[in-house]
């Protein structure tokens, strides 16, 4: 797991206002990212929305804390766990359960170009990952963070930070692949 | 190493991976958690504002007792499916308390952002203790795991039973196990750690403490 308290420091009181600022600039700076990461790893829109006001209102509360330069780092972690709560309370993708999508016949590849189709296509995929692969997949291929970040953020040594990658894309390739080859079989009939 | 979308992957891979990068939340969506979060510039935020203490400060507040609701179970916090309008006031902590069904309550870390796991959804009820309750568990975890890296492995074991003499029911019972763990490795009880470990992985088998839990062990795999 990510230690988060590797990031805390010793509490330096800031002042309303410095505070306020420093939290509205966390925001304005990461509420995409803390939302999308979210999304990725299973909540819906308006769900992640509330799970991302959570997590800046837990920053809030550990301002003081949070060293300057490691609030994205701060962020993804907090959003981490509010995921695999949700996760955990069966929230996850809920979607369904059939990976050939019966519901998709008809639809055509081409129709990617719709990029809300396509979001709501790689969640099906997403769906179908381990969770602790999933984490992985996303903060590297989604977010582009490094696997020595991403090591340090959810708390497991380098190697098996990318053995865990590894298995993510194979895993996410092979599903897509079957999604692909499902789709175009559908069209084509 | 290079990522999927940079090579060798196909147009369908990129086109799934693009997708899930460029997706951004609706601006209704950004407005209402600005609005949560009291960081509006007009409207709720103003509101909120009007107090002795500034309205984002009251939602500090707000969120540290949201966060021990959370130990009723953030697990049970849903979206705001019912709720895609804002309403006119700040809405401290959007998100909406499921009800029912009785359950064990659940622990959440804010001190080290774990969110508990509880899978059952329970009814909503009172936070186990006020925000001053709630202050005081964090400081006593803080000054344990405090304890803990400073070597002091006997003031941590301490401070932990203090917690737990004083929060059975405590918000944080999971760090504070963590932590305990780590303690008795800390002080030589390596037999005791280990034992505590195990109960702890075979209780919250997915609790995000668990790899933490198995590094502190020397059970990580």
């Amino acid at each position: 797991m990510a230690n988060a308290s590797l990031l805390l420091v010793e509490p330096r009181p800031l002042d309303e206002a410095a505070r306020r600022s420093r939290l509205e600039k966390m925001f304005r700076a990461h509420h995409e990212l803390v939302w999308r990461t979210l999304r990725r790893l299973g909540l819906g829109p308006e769900q992640a929305a509330d799970a991302a006001q959570q997590a800046f209102l837990i920053a809030a509360e550990r301002l003081n804390d949070i060293r300057h330069g490691s609030e994205r780092a701060f962020l993804f972690g907090t959003a981490i766990r509010l995921a695999r709560t949700a996760y955990r309370s069966g929230r996850r993708f809920q979607l369904e359960d059939d990976m050939d999508h019966r519901a998709d016949a008809g639809s055509k590849v081409e129709e990617l170009v719709d990029r809300r189709r396509a979001v709501e296509l790689a969640d099906r995929v997403l769906a179908q990952m381990e969770p602790s692969l999933l984490t992985v997949f996303v903060l590297f291929e989604i977010e582009g963070l490094s696997t020595p970040e991403i090591a340090e953020l959810v708390g497991v040594p380098l190697g098996t930070a990318a053995s865990r990658l590894r298995r993510a894309r194979e895993a996410f390739r092979s599903t897509a692949a079957r999604m692909e080859r499902t789709m175009r079989r559908e069209t084509s009939q | 190493m290079k990522r999927l979308i940079e090579e060798g992957s196909t147009s369908f891979e990129q086109s799934l991976l693009s997708a899930m990068a460029d997706e951004r939340p609706s601006p209704e969506l950004v407005a209402r958690m600005e609005q949560g979060l009291g960081l509006a510039a007009s409207g709720g935020a103003a509101t909120a504002a009007a107090g002795g203490m500034a309205g984002w400060a009251k939602l500090t507040v707000v969120g540290l007792v949201a966060v021990g609701l959370a130990g009723v179970g953030f697990t049970q916090l849903r979206g705001a499916d019912a709720a895609a309008v804002a309403p006119p006031t700040v809405k401290p902590v959007p998100v909406k308390v499921e009800a029912p069904v009785a359950a064990a309550p659940t622990p959440v870390s804010v001190t080290d952002l774990a969110v508990q796991d509880d899978p059952t959804p329970s009814r909503p009820r009172p936070a186990a203790s006020g925000t001053a309750d709630l202050r005081e568990e964090i400081r006593l975890l803080d000054e344990a795991r405090a304890a803990v890296r400073a070597g002091k492995s006997n003031e941590a074991l301490s401070l932990l039973a203090k917690y737990n003499r004083k929060y059975p029911r405590g918000q944080f019972r999971q760090e504070a196990q963590v932590l305990r763990v780590e303690a008795l490795k800390g002080s030589g009880n390596e037999e005791a750690a280990v034992k505590l470990g195990k109960k702890f992985v075979a209780q919250h088998p997915e609790s995000p403490h668990v790899e933490r839990v198995e590094r502190a062990t020397g059970a990580e795999h």
